[in-house]
Order: structure tokens, then C-alpha cells, then sequence
């Protein structure tokens, strides 16, 4: 157990390294980055248990379980802020791999929340891919540029929408 | 506030650090030395306990992230809203933190209520860490408020800077009110160990510090009923039970 509890928590480091660099491949990077954590968890507890059987002489190495903890510890922290991070990161990332309606708005994992304001509106952020735009100072020479008429979104049943819907956008990293 | 708090270059790929997944991961290594230190001192066998806290934490982060899930389909009406998005709910935690714990500790022989009531003060010192992470990452924010100390979150990546308008801290008072709470239940002398009076204490008063925290919240993000956010009827309930089990104990014991 000891040794289980070792090589899983250099398991997790191999996993925390490949969710940090595939952290933008859909899936793969989610899966390595959750991973991670998971097997740091797993060894801790088999460390656990090799400890225990160690105290108590069930035949384990007391030195094995101890280094096993050691470095499932030691794996699992970094490894769960890569989950928290890249791994949430990649959810997005497979969110719009999958629904590329959310790319659209180019959200990303840098938009962590909707905006969601007290009276439930939403008030999107400001976006980063989204072109500045700069008054114009009225000029004599150049003609005032004309902007088209606004779209109105209408219904399937023909009738007029007060607006268009808010953009789907993930919340925040942590809701409780 | 840091919603990115530092980048890691592996392989020549940058990637952020986040100041919720740093706190989080800090509160709950925290949380887990400082119980182990107990059951060190107790005597009891702390290669089991490293192992049902393991279990424990596992359990919590599944539960704390099932919650979320329910909130958001809840919320939205998308049962997938919520994997999509990614999140933890602390209230999540506690059902699955205490079953699993309460089945590993059966498992190794280890004294269940008595690690329990013993490790109160390290769960709530955890908690307080794990809510810097919520005012580092801007989430769980305040609503608009104009007082003394008033927070503007200004950081575009965080949920609490849109609108970017001062706000209540509410990470803060909720993280201040579990660091009271974890001197009080350190200092305070362990009586009745082991019966679960302490814990259950600890539940009812946790339970009014989040109902009041709560009535300072701006995030509409989840679900409300009945005028009270989901968390505020989780605390109610949570109060109630532990109230119900405190007064039966006191009846077993008259």
C-alpha cells in the first residue's frame, strides 16, 4: 500500500502537468486536470492505511507509508489548484466546443460570471475581443457614418421580443 | 481583489493560479493537519484518521459540486448548466463530508462523535481560509453598498466588478464570524467530548452566522424561495436539526 500510495501520488503530478500544458484540449485537459486531484486522494488514503497497519504491525514499511503520504500531499495541493483552475478553465473551453454559441461571445474562462446583478439582470462584461470603439469628432469634411437600423428579434410566432435574451455564460467559480 | 493570483510556465505554456482554487486548497490542508494533529495528541491512530479525511474530503468536494450542479438546474432549467459551468457549494459539503466520514471512521475503528467534536475549531478555521478565496475570486459578493468599508471590485474577471460598484464584503463577514468561531471553540474547555454537542453546537451557530451573512448578499446567481436564498433555507434547516438533536440529547440525559 505504501508503494501504491507512491506511485499514485507521482501519478497525479504526471496528470497535474498534463491538465496545466492540454489544459485548452476539450475534454483531455478537463479529464487530466480532475484526474489529478483524484489519485492524489487515493493515495493519501492508501498512505493512510499503510500507516495504520504499520502502527499497529500489519506488515507494512512505516517509512513507505510516510513517504507515500508525503508525496500524495505534496501532489495533491498543487493538483487541485490546477483543477479549480485550468480544470474549470477547460469545462468552459468544452462548453463551447460544444455549444459554439457561447464562443460567439468569445467568454472563455476569462469570464468567470454572467453579471448577474441583485434584481437578476445581467449586465455583460466587457468583453475583450470585442472592438473599441472611438467618438467620432464631427467633422465638415467627413461625412457622419450611418449606423443600420437596429434589429428587433422576433418570436417564431412573428411577434416582437422586448429584447434580445441574455448571453449564456458560466458563473462564478464558487456559488455557496 | 486577485482572481488570478500567479502563473506557472510549464513547457513554455502559461497558465493562471487562482486565488479561489489557492485559498480553497489551503483551507482544506489546513483543516485536514489540524485534525490530524488532534487525533495525534488523543492518541488515536492517525494513519486512519489521514485516511477518513481522504475519504472525507473527496466526498465533500463531490457533494460541495453535485449542489452546484442541483442549484444551477434548479436556476436556470438546464440540468447541464451546471457542469458546464463549474462551482462548489459549501452547504453541499456537510451531508457527504459527515456520511463519508462517519463510514470511514466505522470502517478503522476510529472514535467518530469524539474526532468530530475535536475537530471543530480546524473545520471553521478551514472555512474562514476557504472564504478569502470567495473575496479573491469575487465571487459571492455583497450587495451595492455605500458604508465605511465598502468594497469596489474592479478586476474585469471578477463575477463581483459587474456592475463595479462599492459592495458589503461579504466573504469577509463571513470568514471573520468562522475565525470567532474557531477561537471560541478552541478555547472554550471540550466538554462532553464525544457525545457530538460540540459539532452540533457548532452547526447551530453556523447556521445564524450564514442566515445573517446572507441577508448582505448581491449575487442573485442562485436560486431564491420563498424571499430566502437556498443557502438561508439550508441554514434554517440545519438549525433545526441540530436544535432537535441537542434538546434530544438533553432529554436522554435528564
Amino acid at each position: 500500500m505504501g508503494i501504491g500510495s507512491i506511485v499514485l501520488g507521482l501519478f497525479a503530478f504526471v496528470c497535474m502537468v498534463g491538465g496545466i500544458v492540454l489544459g485548452w484540449v476539450p475534454f483531455l485537459g478537463t479529464m487530466l486536470s480532475f484526474l489529478a486531484p483524484v489519485l492524489a486522494l487515493v493515495g493519501i488514503i492508501l498512505g493512510g492505511v499503510a500507516l495504520s497497519r504499520a502502527k499497529s504491525g500489519g506488515g507494512e514499511s512505516e517509512g513507505l507509508a510516510v513517504g507515500g503520504l508525503v508525496t500524495s500531499i505534496i501532489a495533491f495541493i498543487p493538483s487541485m489548484l490546477v483543477a479549480l483552475t485550468c480544470g474549470v478553465c477547460n469545462v468552459c473551453a468544452t462548453a463551447m466546443y460544444l455549444d459554439p454559441s457561447i464562443g460567439a461571445f468569445d467568454a472563455g474562462p476569462v469570464h468567470p460570471d454572467g453579471g448577474m446583478t441583485p434584481n437578476g439582470s445581467i449586465a455583460p462584461p466587457p468583453f475583450p475581443s470585442m472592438p473599441s470603439v472611438t467618438p467620432l469628432a464631427p467633422s465638415s469634411t467627413t461625412p457622419t457614418p450611418t449606423l443600420p437600423a437596429p434589429v428587433t428579434p422576433t418570436s417564431p410566432s412573428g411577434q416582437i421580443s422586448p429584447g434580445m435574451p441574455p448571453p449564456p455564460l458560466p458563473p462564478g467559480p464558487g456559488t455557496g | 481583489m486577485f482572481p488570478i493570483v500567479t502563473e506557472v510556465v510549464l513547457f513554455g505554456v502559461r497558465r493562471p493560479i487562482g486565488g479561489y482554487g489557492l485559498a480553497v486548497a489551503i483551507g482544506v490542508f489546513l483543516s485536514c493537519a489540524l485534525i490530524a494533529r488532534v487525533a495525534y495528541r488523543q492518541r488515536l491512530d492517525v494513519g486512519a484518521t489521514i485516511a477518513s479525511l481522504g475519504y472525507a474530503a473527496g466526498a465533500g468536494f463531490a457533494g460541495s459540486w453535485l449542489m452546484f450542479v442541483v442549484v444551477e438546474w434548479a436556476r436556470s432549467g438546464d440540468p447541464l448548466q451546471g457542469i458546464r459551468a463549474g462551482g462548489l457549494v459549501f452547504y453541499g459539503a456537510v451531508p457527504s463530508v459527515a456520511l463519508a466520514g462517519y463510514l470511514s471512521a466505522r470502517s478503522f475503528g476510529l472514535p467518530y462523535l469524539r474526532l468530530l467534536d475535536l475537530s471543530v475549531p480546524a473545520i471553521a478555521a478551514g472555512h474562514a481560509i476557504g472564504r478569502i478565496g470567495c473575496l479573491l475570486g469575487g465571487c459571492c459578493f455583497g450587495a451595492e453598498w455605500h458604508g465605511a468599508w465598502a468594497i469596489t471590485y474592479s478586476d474585469p474577471m471578477a463575477p463581483a466588478s459587474h456592475p463595479s460598484v462599492p459592495r458589503h464584503p461579504t466573504p469577509l463577514y463571513e470568514s471573520f464570524g468562522l475565525i470567532v468561531l474557531a477561537f471560541v471553540f478552541a478555547l472554550v474547555p471540550a466538554r462532553h467530548v464525544g457525545t457530538g454537542q460540540r459539532v452540533l453546537l457548532y452547526g447551530l451557530t453556523y447556521a445564524v452566522l450564514r442566515f445573517l451573512v446572507e441577508t448582505t448578499r448581491g449575487d442573485a446567481i442562485r436560486g431564491m424561495f420563498i424571499g430566502l436564498s437556498t443557502s438561508q433555507l439550508t441554514s434554517v434547516a440545519l438549525f433545526v436539526f441540530a436544535l432537535a438533536m441537542l434538546w434530544r440529547q438533553r432529554q436522554k440525559v435528564a
